[in-house]
């Protein structure tokens, strides 16, 4: 693997990515949801001890901090699914699909490159679309409160940028196995929110344990820094203060491990994989 | 598509330059451009960036062969629109500049004339012609015109299921046998084989037709008969297992 060549693979198809209609339908979905939550935190969170939780939980307890931080991450931990099976999905199978595998796939450059190359790109394009969202989510944590908590935000995205990479091999993966893009985008929005769902439950219900290994349930670890509540987990008690170190560690050997062995299995079906 | 790496043989090897195609496709692919099929790119890009990718792949500077190819193949019109609103044959010759942009040595051509209209035949088929002819470079040409075979190839291999059935050169579907009464013992025309009674002419004949009437007869020989060997049409029929006709 030629590591000029990534630079050119990664270069032309992220510059693809960013002029794509993808990206930009990405950024008005992320942008929508985003306009809702400000609508949430500037309506209500601006004087929130009127909201019916702080009824229950008084903010000494419970504070509003944790819980706006809590709302814009939870619902930030489905941009990576999204912007990854967006970018992703169509990474080898469009390229067969669409015949630009013909224009490209010929070229003096091992496949390796190509998926390396494609696989940053993908990465770059769905980080900016990552952080955009959490733009969105300092900046109306900053007017409510008039502070930020850099250090949880920054956790946050570490954890939001591990999930993604975690997502896009798995897009990679499947994408890699199919001919069709549809097929690939089918297949990866089944496994994360039907299959990965189903088994959940079923684990939690004939095992008493939470699956914390299942990507969806890992993903949650990137709102659950602010506060402790898993709305998947029928085990466990919700807590309100932060998850520990040790749980944030693990969570992320999980995403590390999701990223390594689709990323090196999709690689691995790709380089034997023909045109036809 | 073996030989640019995009399909595994199903049985033995097929090398370039001693790199096999499929476990060695970077090495063997390194002084080879190629068009597959009907290529596609990628909508967003502009020719000039799909060219350029091309060329910094390939470890060469894009700006001077760019001009080179776009030249070559007469897309600097649109070179830097982007390739989603370009036509079939636009396609076609962006395709082909791509694969001439590092001047390769080695040109894999399949159906690069498909779907174009006569116009854009024509210049596909000129540049292939140049590219083959002035610049010496090896083309394999893979089609299913064999009118086409027939006016760019030194050379004509035709397959069925897999295995080579005929292997020609081009010249030989256009021979005409002319046979002569009299004694062709000092005959001499360019380019014709004089076998017994009988001379055999073709394309790369220096002479036209008509040049080798007025000789013969001007030598004092009279034509017997003129007839056509098998034409190409003729020759794969018979190869894919049909009958020759006439």
């Amino acid at each position: 693997m030629s590591v000029l060549k990534v630079a050119h693979i990664f270069s032309y198809y992220f510059i693809g990515f960013y002029r794509s209609r993808s990206f930009y339908f990405l950024l008005f979905i992320v942008t929508f949801a985003g306009s809702l939550l400000t609508y949430l935190s500037l309506k209500y969170f601006l004087n929130y001890h009127g909201l019916p939780i702080f009824q229950n939980f008084p903010a000494s307890v419970l504070s509003p901090e944790m819980v706006l931080g809590y709302i814009w991450t939870f619902v930030g931990s489905y941009v990576p699914v999204f912007a990854a099976v967006f970018f992703g999905s169509s990474a080898i199978s469009g390229e067969l699909e669409n015949k630009t595998a013909y224009s490209v796939f010929p070229l003096p450059v091992s496949r390796t490159s190509i998926f390396t190359g494609k696989y940053l790109a993908s990465l770059v394009a769905g980080l900016m679309i990552v952080l955009f969202y959490y733009a969105f989510a300092v900046v109306n944590y900053t007017i409510v409160f008039h502070t930020v908590d850099v250090n949880t935000f920054l956790q946050s995205i570490a954890l939001s940028i591990l999930f993604l990479g975690a997502m896009l091999s798995l897009t990679f993966l499947i994408s890699s196995i199919f001919n069709r893009a549809t097929y690939a985008y089918v297949t990866v929005f089944l496994i994360y929110f039907l299959i990965f769902t189903a088994l959940n439950y079923v684990i939690q219900i004939l095992y008493r344990t939470f699956p914390f290994y299942l990507l969806s349930n890992t993903s949650t670890i990137i709102s659950r820094i602010f506060f402790n509540f898993n709305p998947y987990d029928l085990i466990s008690l919700p807590s309100v203060s932060p998850v520990s170190s040790g749980t944030v560690l693990l969570y992320a050997a999980v995403m590390i491990s999701y990223m390594a062995v689709a990323y090196f299995t999709g690689l691995f079906i790709f380089q034997d994989k023909e045109v036809k | 598509m073996i030989l640019t790496g995009l399909i595994r043989p199903s049985e033995g090897h097929v090398e370039i330059n001693g790199h096999d195609c499929w476990t060695d496709h970077t090495g063997a692919t390194v002084g080879v451009g190629a068009i597959v099929e009907q290529p596609e790119f990628h909508p967003y890009m502009t020719g000039r960036e799909i060219l350029a990718f091309n060329a910094r792949i390939r470890g060469i500077e894009p700006e001077g062969a760019i001009k080179r190819v776009a030249a070559q193949t007469e897309i600097a019109g649109y070179i830097d629109r982007r390739s989603g609103g370009y036509s079939r044959g636009m396609k076609q010759r962006l395709a082909l500049a791509a694969a001439l942009i590092s001047d390769p040595e080695i040109l894999i051509l399949d159906e690069p004339t498909f779907g174009l209209d006569p116009l854009g035949m024509i210049l596909i088929r000129n540049t292939i012609k140049r590219v083959s002819k002035i610049s010496r470079k090896l083309v394999i040409l893979s089609t299913h015109l064999i009118s086409e075979a027939s006016e760019l190839a030194d050379r004509i291999l035709i397959f069925s299921f897999g295995s080579i059935v005929v292997d020609i050169p081009s010249s030989q579907g256009k021979r005409m046998v002319i046979e002569v009464e009299g004694d062709l013992g000092n005959f001499a025309f360019k380019g014709v084989a004089a076998q017994g009674n009988l001379l055999y002419y073709n394309d790369s004949s220096s002479g036209s037709l008509n040049d080798l009437f007025s000789t013969i007869i001007g030598n004092g020989l009279k034509i017997k008969s003129v007839s056509s060997e098998y034409t190409l049409e003729e020759i794969y029929s018979k190869a894919q297992g049909g009958t020759i006709h006439g």
